[in-house]
């Protein structure tokens, strides 16, 4: 039996984050969500998680600068952004600094499950 | 539309005037044979008929008059070259009087259309800026319906069926399908070119409703809002959808000057009160601020301190408020930033 990955999702949307949550433990994952980057880094979630799925736009700290923040305290997590406002210079920016997945919403069920078996090697 | 058509007036003092007028020059010019041309004045009664008129009733208000004097010559024929001069003078005078008035009412209607023609521009511009905005408004409701229905296809196929989980997950799509159709209508009320009639209303509400609209904008510029509004204000006589362009057009051009502000020094503020004049909505912002220059023509068409934009938001918002009967005006704001008032007159109680 495989211990599937514990997920977190960082979004300011209540309706995304929470059906987004759902969608992942329905499917047998530990998911976890988190209202702003911030929650997150103080939670006890953060050395257990394997893949954060994180919204570009948020109002204090972008998903692209909680990834930045992580990678530089030396404790990078693979992480998959998602927006609402698809834009070609973040983009570019999120796959220079390693993103590989940027998924425009509404994405796919396929997509989504895709890019997490890919960030997290299943 | 904010910009009233050039009216007639309904009072019925100009005509009655105008048939007056048009009697006595009549009378004078018939019963008395004085050396000066009477039916000049005539001229008068065009410019009165002015008032009143469309293009076509002036016409035949000075075609009438050159048949008052014509009847007149009839009635007291005056073969002298003094009659026939004077007679002549008074024709031409009144054909270039009529003339000169159709030419000032043709300008007006000009005018008239060009204004609303730049209203509509403007106001599809202001759409145009939120277009991307709103695309995200919609989007986050739309993710969750896709996920959602996903959700409940796989608690129904389980075996054996999650029913509560597959209820869960239909109600939360029909919560967020609201919402989304929530936005679409806000976005079309805003868009519709017809005047809605004035009704009382509530300004609180459509404070909400443009911020809830721009809620993503403001985010997006990562700009902190203060909302104030005071529960319990007064009511005010207006049209929804044109107070909330003033207040949309505020809220961008503060998102605007805000925009070199490093992110953390964006403030928005948006205050509602009671005061003197009536309802008083304030938005404020942290910008540059506004210098004397600014202050001065800040409400003039095409005056703009944007590198983009047409000058008219603040224009079209002062001809807004005005045919409300209210009153707006830019001040600096103390340490920096700019603040910008209007005033709409309150509903009396009982009234």
């Amino acid at each position: 039996m495989t211990i599937k990955p514990s997920i977190a999702i960082v979004d300011d949307d209540e309706s995304v984050r929470e059906t987004t949550t759902g969608l992942l433990r329905s499917l047998g994952f530990i998911a976890k969500g988190f209202a702003t980057p911030e929650e997150f880094l103080k939670s006890n979630r953060l050395k257990i998680t394997s893949c954060l799925i994180a919204d570009v736009q948020m109002p204090d700290t972008s998903g692209l600068a909680l990834f930045g923040r992580l990678t530089a305290a030396g404790t990078p997590i693979p992480t998959i952004l998602i927006t609402a406002y698809p834009d070609e210079d973040v983009r570019a920016r999120a796959l220079s600094a390693g993103i590989k997945h940027y998924l425009i919403k509404p994405f796919s069920e396929a997509d989504l499950i895709a890019a997490i078996d890919d960030v997290t090697g299943h | 539309m904010p910009f009233k058509r050039p009216h007639f007036n309904p009072t019925p003092l100009y005509p009655v005037a105008a048939i007056v007028l048009a009697a006595t020059i009549f009378t004078v010019d018939t019963i008395t044979k004085l050396e000066i041309a009477i039916p000049v004045f005539y001229t008068a009664v065009i410019l009165i008929a002015a008032r009143f008129c469309n293009r076509l009733g002036i016409l035949l208000t000075g075609l009438a008059c050159i048949g008052l004097i014509f009847v007149s010559d009839l009635l007291t024929p005056d073969s002298s070259l003094a009659g026939v001069i004077n007679t002549a003078i008074s024709i031409l005078a009144i054909a270039a009087t009529a003339a000169l008035v159709l030419r000032v009412k043709a300008n007006e209607q000009e005018a008239y259309e060009a204004r609303a023609q730049l209203s509509h521009v403007a106001r599809v511009t202001t759409l145009g800026e939120l277009a991307a905005s709103i695309a995200h408004e919609v989007n986050q409701p739309l993710t969750a319906t896709v996920i959602n229905s996903n959700a409940s296809l796989r608690w129904l196929s389980a075996e054996p069926p999650n029913l509560a989980e597959a209820r869960q997950a239909i109600e939360n799509i029909r919560r967020d399908t609201e919402r989304a159709a929530g936005v679409v209508a806000r976005v079309r009320a805003l868009a519709k070119r017809a005047p809605m009639p004035k009704s009382p209303l509530d300004i609180n509400e459509v404070i909400g409703e443009i911020l809830m609209l721009s809620a993503s904008e403001i985010r997006q510029h990562q700009i902190a809002l203060s909302v104030d509004l005071r529960p319990g204000l007064g009511r005010i006589t207006g049209d929804s959808v044109q107070l909330g362009q003033v207040i949309l057009n505020l809220i961008v051009n503060a998102i605007d000057a805000m925009e070199t502000n490093p992110p953390g020094e964006r403030q928005l503020t948006i205050r509602s009160g009671d005061g003197a004049g009536g309802v008083v909505v304030e938005v404020s912002d942290t910008g540059p601020g506004l210098d004397a220059d600014a202050v001065k023509h800040l409400f003039n068409a095409f005056y703009t301190t944007k590198t983009s934009g047409l000058g008219l938001g603040l224009t079209i918002s002062r001809t807004i408020i005005e045919s409300h009967g209210g009153q707006i005006s830019a001040t600096p704001r103390e340490p920096h930033g700019a603040t910008f008032t209007f005033t709409l007159p309150a509903i009396r109680n009982g009234a």
